[in-house]
């Protein structure tokens, strides 16, 4: 990978509930910001790492160890997932 | 339950797997591929425990496979010997993978103390242990880590925020090599390698250049055909598929002699029917499954064919440059090995023994060496038994073959004649030469290479002087130059350098 993938502002929302989906392989309520991850359908320990790390592939994000411990809610990804970049880096 | 036989289990599979880290995604890794081959299994798992604390719940469990994974990280590392002794059944630990904590350059492979040398001395009395019993399986997850570098199979936020020791995306790999080492040791096992002639065995297509067009040599073709050989010595059954006619596949394996003998192969199907067809037919004629089978070919679409049409096949993905085809082919470790076997001790004793020999060598002069070895010589007279052994050394020894002659076994039986057997004071060498009389002339004298610069022909025309008038001579092939003269030198009756 030369660059990190870049997720277009209007294509989030959709990306962020696939990989939910992908990750917990069960179909998902509307996803509320104050949801917390760990009421999601499916969850346990193992998956919210493992969703993290989803997350990361798809948004071209990297956590570190106390941003990855501290996303508890939807609304933590939404916040982690619009921080990632808009356009592609400069070549 | 005798922990040496396969198992063939009536019910699920019980596999315990006890780590000293958080192995969650292993076990759900291990589910899947144990999912995939359809070996029904019931996985259970025990988080930072040391096996001895959790004795009782894995006697109630009853496994029928217990996993043992002791991570660099977690720098316990304990001695394993008395804690294996305590767990019933087959077993398989993990390798730890090699991690430097960088606090002392390169002193830390010297100094003893630091992780770096304390994972490598563990992993070698890991090693060492299992050679020595046979329910003890190992993973080489250290392998793994090397193959792939420890930045994508070790992620340090993830040991931080849970210890779980070995990253998630590289573990599916290491479950994949896990289950391989339970399948061969449960009898599913890859026994035969069927290589494509055209451009994988040599460079060229046959048909259309003929065997003088197809160059053996360009690169990567001899590392091909050198791991081969090597798969062939430690047991795996080669075979050959190659659209082309018989004529031409013969022309071009005879360019292949002597060092990559017709031989090797075990069964060559060639034609113009479909490789899938080729494949079936090679799997009945040596008796093994379809599901026993690796096929290297190096077309795209061969390899699609077969994976789409005989999934049970392995169909290894190799690079088109030739050169680059043995590394990839190592790197996705296709042929598992059952538990070690009564040969294979014996085989690593010979290593040990050529080591020290080796060592011996180094100390002192040739002739002191060779004395030092203390020789024994057995001859053996040829039998029903032995004409096997006795027709293969003929078959394989080049440099020292008196008259280049090379027999079957068929035509060794009822021939008088000897196989000699060697050992020296580090150990037993095997059978290492062959001699055939047709009458009181030596027809046939063939000397191992390994048998080679110690002396041993002085010992063996000693042994031939005494079984009566014996005659012998010299015939010139290209590889046997340094028979010449060996007669002579030992004053042993011969007639004339017999003309080629």
């Amino acid at each position: 990978m030369t660059h990190p993938p870049i997720v277009p502002i209007p294509d989030r929302e959709a990306a962020l509930r696939e990989v939910l989906e992908g990750v917990l392989q069960k179909p998902l309520p509307p996803l509320e910001n104050a949801s917390a991850l760990a009421d999601l359908p499916g969850w346990d320990s193992v998956l919210h790492l493992e969703l993290l790390l989803a997350l990361e592939r798809r948004f071209g994000l990297r956590l570190t160890a106390a941003q990855l411990v501290g996303l508890h809610t939807v609304g933590d990804l939404r916040a982690a997932v619009a921080s990632t970049p808009q356009t592609p880096p400069s070549a | 339950m005798n922990p040496t036989e396969p198992i063939f289990p009536a019910r699920p599979l019980r596999l315990a797997l006890c780590a000293d880290s958080s192995p969650q995604f292993l076990v759900r890794a291990l589910e899947a591929e144990l999912l995939n081959r359809n070996i029904p299994a019931e996985v259970r798992s025990w988080a930072f425990a040391a096996p001895q604390t959790v004795l009782k719940e894995l006697q109630a469990f009853n496994p029928d496979w217990t996993g043992l994974w002791f991570c660099s990280e977690a720098e316990v590392l304990p001695t394993l010997a008395p804690l294996i002794e305590k767990l019933p059944g087959n077993l398989f630990c993990y390798t730890a993978a090699t991690c430097d904590e960088g606090t002392c350059g390169s002193l830390a492979l010297i100094r003893p103390e630091t992780l770096r040398a304390r994972v490598l001395k563990w992993n070698a009395a890991l090693v060492e242990l299992a050679r020595t019993l046979p329910r003890l399986a190992v993973v080489d997850l250290d392998g793994l880590q090397a193959q792939r570098g420890r930045e994508n199979t070790f992620d340090p936020r993830l040991w931080a925020i849970a210890r779980v020791a070995f990253a998630p995306h590289a573990v599916p790999e290491l479950a994949r090599r896990t289950v391989d080492v339970l399948a061969a040791r449960m009898g599913h096992l890859r026994k035969v390698l069927v290589t494509d002639l055209d451009d994988t065995l040599w460079d060229g297509r046959i048909g259309e250049v003929g065997s003088e067009g197809i160059d053996p040599d360009a690169p990567g073709f001899p590392a091909y055909r050198a791991w081969l050989g090597k798969l062939v010595s430690r047991g795996i059954l080669l075979a050959a598929a190659s659209r082309n006619d018989p004529e031409a596949v013969q022309a071009g394996l005879m360019r292949l002699n002597p060092l990559f003998p017709t031989s090797s192969f075990s069964a060559i199907e060639c034609g113009w029917g479909s490789k899938c067809e080729m494949l079936r037919q090679i799997a009945r004629r040596l008796h093994v499954g379809i599901d026993s089978l690796v096929f290297i070919d190096d077309r795209p679409e061969q390899r699609a064919e077969v994976r789409s049409e005989l999934p049970e096949v392995a169909v290894p993905e190799i690079p088109e440059d030739p050169a680059c085809r043995v590394e990839a082919l190592a790197r996705q470790s296709l042929f598992e090995a059952a538990q070690i076997t009564a040969e294979d001790r014996v085989r690593v004793q010979t290593l040990r023994d050529e080591e020290q020999r080796e060592a011996a060598a180094a100390a002192c002069s040739p002739e002191a060496y060779i004395a030092s070895l203390r020789q024994k010589l057995i001859p053996e007279p040829l039998t029903s038994a032995n004409v096997e052994r006795a027709a293969q050394l003929t078959q394989r020894c080049n440099q020292f073959n008196m008259r280049g002659t090379r027999h079957t076994a068929a035509e060794l039986l009822g021939k008088r004649g000897w196989l000699y057997r060697l050992r020296d004071r580090f150990g037993e060498l095997g059978l290492i030469s062959v001699v055939v009389l047709e009458g009181n002339f030596i027809e046939t004298w063939a000397l191992s290479c390994r048998a080679l610069n110690r002396g041993i022909e002085a010992l063996i025309l000693e042994h031939l002087r005494q079984q009566g008038q014996l005659i012998g001579a010299y015939r010139a092939t290209p590889r046997n130059t340094r028979c010449r003269t060996v007669y002579a030198a030992h004053a042993f009756p011969h007639l004339p350098e017999e003309t080629p």
